[in-house]
């Protein structure tokens, strides 16, 4: 992207002196100094030469201060000769000025290397060369030539094109700003990309030979080691080929109550299943402490005395709170047969409502156990 | 029990769709008495031509395969045929796609045989097979249009509450009796829930397609 615009610009530069050389041939005659006049076309012309080599060598050395400070220099000494060349004051008879193109290509690489602001204090000074110019070439300004009435026009002509060239130069440098900006975010984007299809390409690889021998050791093994074992592996796996790498507070939560999880797993033989969506909303340090423990003690209590086979804890984002359910399919209890306050009760109720929350036990002999929390957020 | 459902009615005949020939020889071996498995394929397909030619009570069919996979599967052949997707992971958003595409549910392949025969054997019957994980992900996925979409929320109350007890791991006749209501009923609103899930996704894909210039 970069280097079309300095080929752009390369075109620019010739098309610039093309026109600068008609000039020349067109106004011969009105020349005061042809020779100066020639011998600063054929300056352009090597420098424009120049330029066009170092386009395709080197085109990095084309925004170097070096370049630039060449091709600056030649435009400003264009514009300081102008006055001279032509049988003054040329301005203000109307004639066509010889060198007021080409420097805009120079304003334009100044802008293009340097930014908007040196793209346009270059302007600006060419700007300012063509005014001594002309002013140089004016004083004394012949009477007839130049009646005072006509001055305001002339001053007028000279900051116009002062002014344009400041602004070729800002927009020249701002819009080059802009590609460069792009063009990193699209090189990053590229790059991004190229990393995520790796992964996924990892990801999918295991995901049809690894991820399903494990899920077929642990359906189809008798050994119970095994399956813990396989069940294992395969959550370590998921998490490294599915596991969100940004680290928010509420994935901690998640993955602090996986392994609790996992604990009570490899010690009770249950399964069970963290269900969390992705919009959960941060606990604070204690609140977070006070759920993982009452969760841990309400899945300890479902390998323990439910005798459960399969545990779910659900979190859910509810009114400004968190919500979290924690339900085995094991043996139950009457709640009413059971004294409050003793035993897990205190672990689980003690826990959270030390922390601003609330517990709801839900449970029949023969229907599982569901604990309900609720935690502020 | 089983044997007795097995002689009273016909077996129920299922094709099993999967890359890896072990693994339809697991879940084949996981079956039993009660199916009959009357046909395999290892990609998309060769198991859609199958399930035209032989017309299946069931299909078993893996999410993730070479070459377009079950979603494939699905588009082409549900809701005519009841399929059940059988995945490794539980958190692709492929799965809503095929649930919305007209899959009568999904199971885990670490689902346990006993727990796999008896959600088959629903799923037979036309019963939405609803997992946790999968109530879990469609809930997700309504909040995120509420969340987008300037107008009412997508689900009722009672649809949504449905879906959370589902997600918080009762099984239909029990989220049932919690909510004073019939299974049937229940099972109705899940099959009301999938359909505007459907919907949603549709709209989502032309959203999409006028978005990008496709349409």
């Amino acid at each position: 992207m970069e280097r079309s615009v300095l080929r752009g610009l390369a075109v620019f530069r010739w098309l610039a002196w093309t026109w600068m050389a008609l000039v020349l041939l067109l106004a011969r005659r009105a020349l005061e100094r042809p020779l100066a006049a020639v011998l600063l076309v054929g300056v352009a012309f090597a420098v424009t030469v120049w330029a066009t080599r170092l386009l395709r060598r080197d085109p990095a050395r084309l925004c170097s201060s070096h370049v630039v400070g060449v091709e600056v220099g030649t435009a400003l000494a264009l514009q300081v000769a102008d006055g001279v060349v032509y049988r003054a004051p040329h301005v203000f008879t109307g004639e066509q000025p010889l060198g007021v193109a080409w420097p805009i290509a120079a304003v334009l690489s100044a802008g293009v290397a340097f930014g908007p602001g040196v793209g346009a204090a270059t302007g600006v000074v060419l700007g300012a060369g063509r005014a001594v110019s002309s002013l140089a070439a004016a004083a004394p300004p012949p009477v007839e030539v130049v009646p005072s009435g006509l001055e305001p026009v002339w001053l007028l002509s000279l900051v116009t094109t002062t002014v344009l060239y400041a602004l070729a130069g800002g927009v020249g440098g701002h819009a080059m700003r802009l590609i460069r900006a792009g063009e990193r975010r699209i090189t990053a984007a590229e790059r991004e990309l190229a990393r995520a299809h790796a992964r996924e390409h990892v990801a999918r690889r295991l995901h049809d030979g690894v991820l399903q021998t494990l899920a077929l050791v642990e359906r189809r093994s008798d050994d119970p080691v095994l399956t813990a074992m396989a069940r294992e592996q395969d959550r370590d796996l998921r998490r490294l080929l599915f596991g969100t790498p940004v680290d928010t507070p509420a994935r901690e939560l998640v993955e602090e109550l996986r392994a609790a999880g996992a604990r009570v797993e490899a010690a009770h033989g249950l399964r069970v299943q963290v269900l969390a969506p992705d919009d959960l909303p941060a606990l604070t340090g204690p609140v977070r402490a006070a759920l993982v423990g009452a969760v841990g003690e309400a899945l300890t209590n479902a390998g323990r005395h439910a005798a459960a086979s399969t545990v779910v804890v659900y979190l859910e984002p509810h009114d400004g709170r968190l919500f979290c359910s924690v339900r085995d399919d094991g043996a139950g209890f009457d709640p009413a047969r059971v004294v409050p306050g003793v035993g897990w009760s205190r672990s689980i109720t003690g826990r959270i409502e030390e922390v601003g929350g609330d517990v709801e036990v839900d449970s029949a002999p023969g229907r599982g156990t569901e604990v309900r929390l609720r935690v502020p957020a | 029990m089983q044997q007795q459902a097995s002689t009273v009615r016909p077996p129920i005949r299922v094709v099993l769709v999967d890359d890896h020939p072990v693994w339809r020889d697991g879940v084949r071996a996981d079956l039993g008495r009660g199916f009959e498995v009357v046909g395999e394929a290892s990609d998309a397909d060769s198991a859609i031509a199958g399930i035209r030619e032989l017309a299946p009570d069931l299909v078993v069919c893996d999410l993730q395969m070479p070459g377009g996979g079950g979603l494939a599967v699905v588009r082409a052949c549900a809701p005519r045929t009841r399929i059940v997707m059988l995945t490794v992971s539980e958190q692709e958003r492929d799965l809503l796609d095929a649930v919305a595409a007209g899959a009568v549910g999904y199971l885990t392949k670490a689902t346990p045989a006993g727990e796999l025969r008896d959600a088959l054997r629903r799923a037979a019957a036309g019963e939405p097979v609803f997992s946790p994980s999968l109530a879990m992900l469609v809930l997700g996925e309504f909040r995120r249009l509420a969340r987008q979409a300037t107008g009412a929320d997508p689900l009722t109350e009672r649809e949504r509450e449905v879906l959370q007890h589902v997600a918080r791991g009762y099984a239909y006749r029990e989220v049932g009796e919690r909510l004073h209501i019939a299974p049937k009923t229940v099972e109705n609103h899940v099959r009301n829930i999938l359909a505007k899930l459907q919907i949603n996704r549709r709209q989502e894909l032309v959203r999409y397609a006028i978005e990008h210039g496709l349409a």
